[in-house]
């Protein structure tokens, strides 16, 4: 049993800034401005400066991939590079992938190309079955989630078991859990876990739309309980798992120790108590909480989950634990199934600072709460817009 | 960790031949064959007219692949939980762990509101969906939620796909939070309605469908030198797994075990296997080793069979590389000859169906084996049902994007 389970690598592909520090730059002058969707007109946080030849040599690669696992296989890649795991090296061998992902992305040229025939068609389902043979046949795999682990793999050059976890934000905290659990329990040895997420995928953007969790316009706060929906962001995030022992023994650092992390399963209809069970859940996993404890927050926008939220964090203050808040979508839209990573791996530029960024909201008096001491702990939150919530917390490595 | 096997103790199956295990399980050791033409949709323009399909009453022919998934999906759970003795299904005491259908928006709805909107352009499926607040078939209604909701689940359940090994991954997660203590009892269920024009059209492109469109009962020839490409097929199965105290203190009966299984990954290309099979025998070996056995107690493989040219070769290459002199002599079926690739559900339909062989002590044919194929000297339950005691039967699954994954069931 391995009792102390570290991070000892991380890469982000972000609209933030190309580099750790840039992105900790963008962070602490406000995050990112939203933009519109160039033709569905939502406001969103697209990825910038991003030219995917740069990273994927090969262009049959880049052909075989949408602007997601095009952004998972670099985040993947920097990962691996900073908990030195090249591909030469013994340990990636014991390697195993989880990724968080909703579907993976459409064609939607090939889409356009097919509604406008059968449309106007007398017999619109033959119409539709002659445009579907008329695809490429590579264009599905862009459609099945479980190719990002496999283009992280062919793209970077080694093969590992993976396996992906479909759907909403609970998924990501569940595949750390699991992740920390199969290395705790000698299941796995050395786990890459991550996800990604693009902004502009129009039919991420029509489903969240028609469940009604889509927010056209850009928010200026994420803490209005009257907000109704969620802007949509691009990231892609992946942090390398290993018990303390493991990384010992290959010379690597550890970035951050996990000392908790769980899940609950709560609805969001009025009678829900989600938050008092994730609090009870937090406070089984922390019997001992800190003196101060800086959290990333991932409510979406969605204004249910900042009262939510709210309610569980002045639980978690009860004990006498200092809190002060960064709800992150608010410098780089919601990403999902990426949020949770995405905030991971803020939480660890934070504890290498051992401070938090500025507040991004700075009306927000959760967020302009000084904590008064360096920052050792970081709580990350993952609250689901339709379901499901969890959360870890990191413990800077002495 | 504390404890090694996992033990079955529920299973509930649906496929083309019917709904229940027992008349699956009558059926497939007939040898019965669940191909048909397809008459849910119009085939004209589609290169392959035929599937292995599940009728379903209440689902209307246009029914989401998310919808038929959960329907048939409640019934194999029911089944799995009744046959487990849980007093209060709906407050299942323990995880749940899905392969369900990924995730994408569908063409009925999508022409829908491009016709609302009045062109052929997702600008016009948004700003129609914007303008109707709320349109929930085209909503991400999570299969996970639905189940949580339904079962009384304290966590979100596991959601995996592997591609068409996903049903053997979601076994993998059970056995794993089982051997870790961490929950006493889990449900695997996999799920997959794959039947629409779309998936039709996607793995015909890719060349990986039987075109033997004029004898819908003889296309799938799992082996057969004249095999060329699998037949799309929908099913469910669900499997309860418990920690083998927990099933013996409830009065249980343990129908089998699982006792180890073993993946690995293929990054050699994003549809085929590396030649070298490789890591398919991999995934065997580290399942052997997992379940704590050598390959010489293996007495049956239940194969993930398809029926492509490219499948069919590289796991009997795994096999042979996996298994030595063995593997030459150990019955391998494929029952994908009978009800077709159910996809995402095809690991847990195939665990159920090795479970029934290891408890009945007959393995079910691998049908329309009629031109052997001399590169592959695989040792075939062909055409008729066999009598044989297995005590250790491997099940395996293989997916795109380089998943493999075995898993072990041992005779209780």
């Amino acid at each position: 049993m391995a009792d102390e389970i570290w991070i000892t690598g991380f890469g982000l592909v972000s609209p933030l800034g190309a580099t750790p520090a840039t992105c900790w730059e963008r962070l602490s002058s406000g995050g990112s401005d939203p933009s519109r969707h160039p033709s569905l007109g939502y406001a969103c946080y697209p990825m910038r400066d991003f030219d995917a030849a740069q990273h994927v040599q090969r262009r049959a690669d880049v052909r075989q991939m949408g602007e997601l696992m095009l952004y998972a296989t670099v985040a993947a890649r920097r990962a691996l590079q900073s908990a030195d795991l090249s591909p030469a090296q013994p340990a990636l061998s014991r390697l195993q992938i989880s990724v968080a992902a909703d579907g993976g992305e459409r064609d939607l040229a090939a889409d356009e190309t097919a509604l406008a025939a059968v449309l106007p068609a007398k017999d619109p389902a033959t119409a539709l079955n002659e445009q579907l043979m008329r695809a490429r046949p590579s264009h599905f795999l862009t459609q099945l989630p479980n190719l990002i682990p496999s283009n992280i793999c062919i793209v970077n050059g080694f093969a590992a078991p993976s396996r992906t976890l479909m759907g909403t934000e609970a998924m990501s905290a569940e595949a750390l859990r699991d992740a920390v659990s199969r290395i705790r329990a000698g299941q796995a040895d050395l786990m890459l876990v991550g996800s990604t997420k693009n902004a502009l995928c129009v039919q991420s953007a029509v489903c969240y739309t028609a469940g009604g969790l889509l927010s056209h316009d850009p928010l200026d706060s994420l803490w209005r309980e009257e907000n109704t929906g969620f802007c949509l962001g691009s990231v892609a995030a992946f942090v390398v798992v290993e018990s303390a022992e493991h990384a010992r023994a290959r010379s690597a650092r550890g970035l951050a120790r996990i000392t908790a992390v769980d899940t609950s399963f709560g609805a969001r209809d009025q009678s829900s108590d989600c938050e008092r069970r994730l609090l009870a859940r937090w406070q089984r996993a922390v019997p001992k909480p800190p003196h101060a404890l800086g959290v990333l927050s991932g409510i979406t926008g969605q204004g249910d989950l900042a009262r939510r939220e709210r309610n569980f964090l002045s639980g978690v203050q009860v004990a006498g634990t200092r809190v002060s808040v960064r709800a992150t979508a608010l410098a780089q839209g919601h990403t999902v199934e990426a949020a949770f990573f995405a905030n991971l791996v803020f939480a660890l530029l934070c504890l290498e600072r051992r401070q938090l960024f500025p507040p991004l909201d700075r009306s927000e008096p959760l967020e302009t709460a000084t904590l008064d001491e360096p920052l050792k702990e970081v709580l990350v939150t993952s609250w689901g817009s339709t379901h499901a919530e969890g959360f870890a917390q990191l413990e800077a490595v002495t | 960790v504390t404890q090694r096997r996992v033990a079955v103790t529920g299973l509930g199956l649906v496929t083309s031949l019917g709904i229940g295990t027992s008349i699956n399980w009558r059926r497939m050791l007939e040898g019965t064959s669940g191909v048909d033409r397809i008459t849910r949709f119009p085939t004209d323009g589609l290169r392959v007219k035929i599937a292995a399909t599940v009728a379903l009453d209440g689902l209307s022919a246009d029914a989401l692949i998310a919808e038929r998934a959960r329907a048939m999906g409640d019934l194999v759970v029911d089944e799995a939980l009744a046959q487990a003795g849980f007093a209060r299904p709906d407050r299942f005491p323990g995880a749940f762990f899905i392969a369900p259908p990924c995730h994408d928006t569908e063409w009925p709805e999508v022409i829908a509101a491009a016709r609302r909107g009045d062109a052929p352009t997702y600008e016009a499926v948004y700003d129609v969906v914007r303008r109707a607040g709320r349109v929930p078939r085209l909503a991400y209604e999570h299969i996970g939620a639905h189940y949580a909701n339904r079962h009384d689940l304290d966590r979100l359940p596991m959601c995996v796909t592997t591609a068409c090994a996903s049903g053997s991954t979601a076994v993998q997660f059970a056995v794993e939070a089982i051997r870790r203590g961490e929950c006493s009892a889990a449900v695997v269920l996999g799920t997959d309605g794959p039947v629409r024009p779309e998936m039709m059209a996607r793995f015909a492109l890719l060349s990986a469908l039987s075109t033997q469109n004029d004898c819908p009962q003889q296309a799938s020839r799992p082996f057969s030198k004249d095999r060329d490409g699998f037949v799309l097929g929908e099913g469910a199965a669900a499997m309860v797994l418990e920690d083998p105290d927990h099933a013996r203190s409830r009065g249980t009966e343990i129908l089998a075990y699982v006792l180890g299984s073993g993946d690995a990954g293929d990054n050699f290309h994003r549809t085929r296997s590396n030649p070298s099979a490789e890591p398919i025998a991999d995934c065997v070996t580290r399942a052997l080793s997992d379940a704590g056995i050598d390959r010489e107690a293996v007495d049956h493989v239940n194969a993930h069979g398809t029926s492509t040219p490219e499948n069919d070769k590289m796991e009997w290459l795994g096999l042979r590389s996996a298994l030595g002199d063995h593997a030459a002599r150990v019955p391998v079926t494929s029952i994908k000859s009978m009800i077709g690739h159910t996809i995402h559900a095809a690991g847990t339909v195939e665990a159920v169906c090795t479970v029934m062989t290891t408890m009945t002590g007959l393995i079910p044919p691998t049908i329309n084996y009629d031109v052997p194929d001399p590169e592959l000297p695989v040792h075939l339950v062909a055409n008729e049902a066999r009598k044989h005691v297995v005590r250790v039967a491997l099940s395996n699954s293989f997916g795109f994007g380089g998943q493999n994954v075995c898993l072990v069931i041992e005779k209780a």
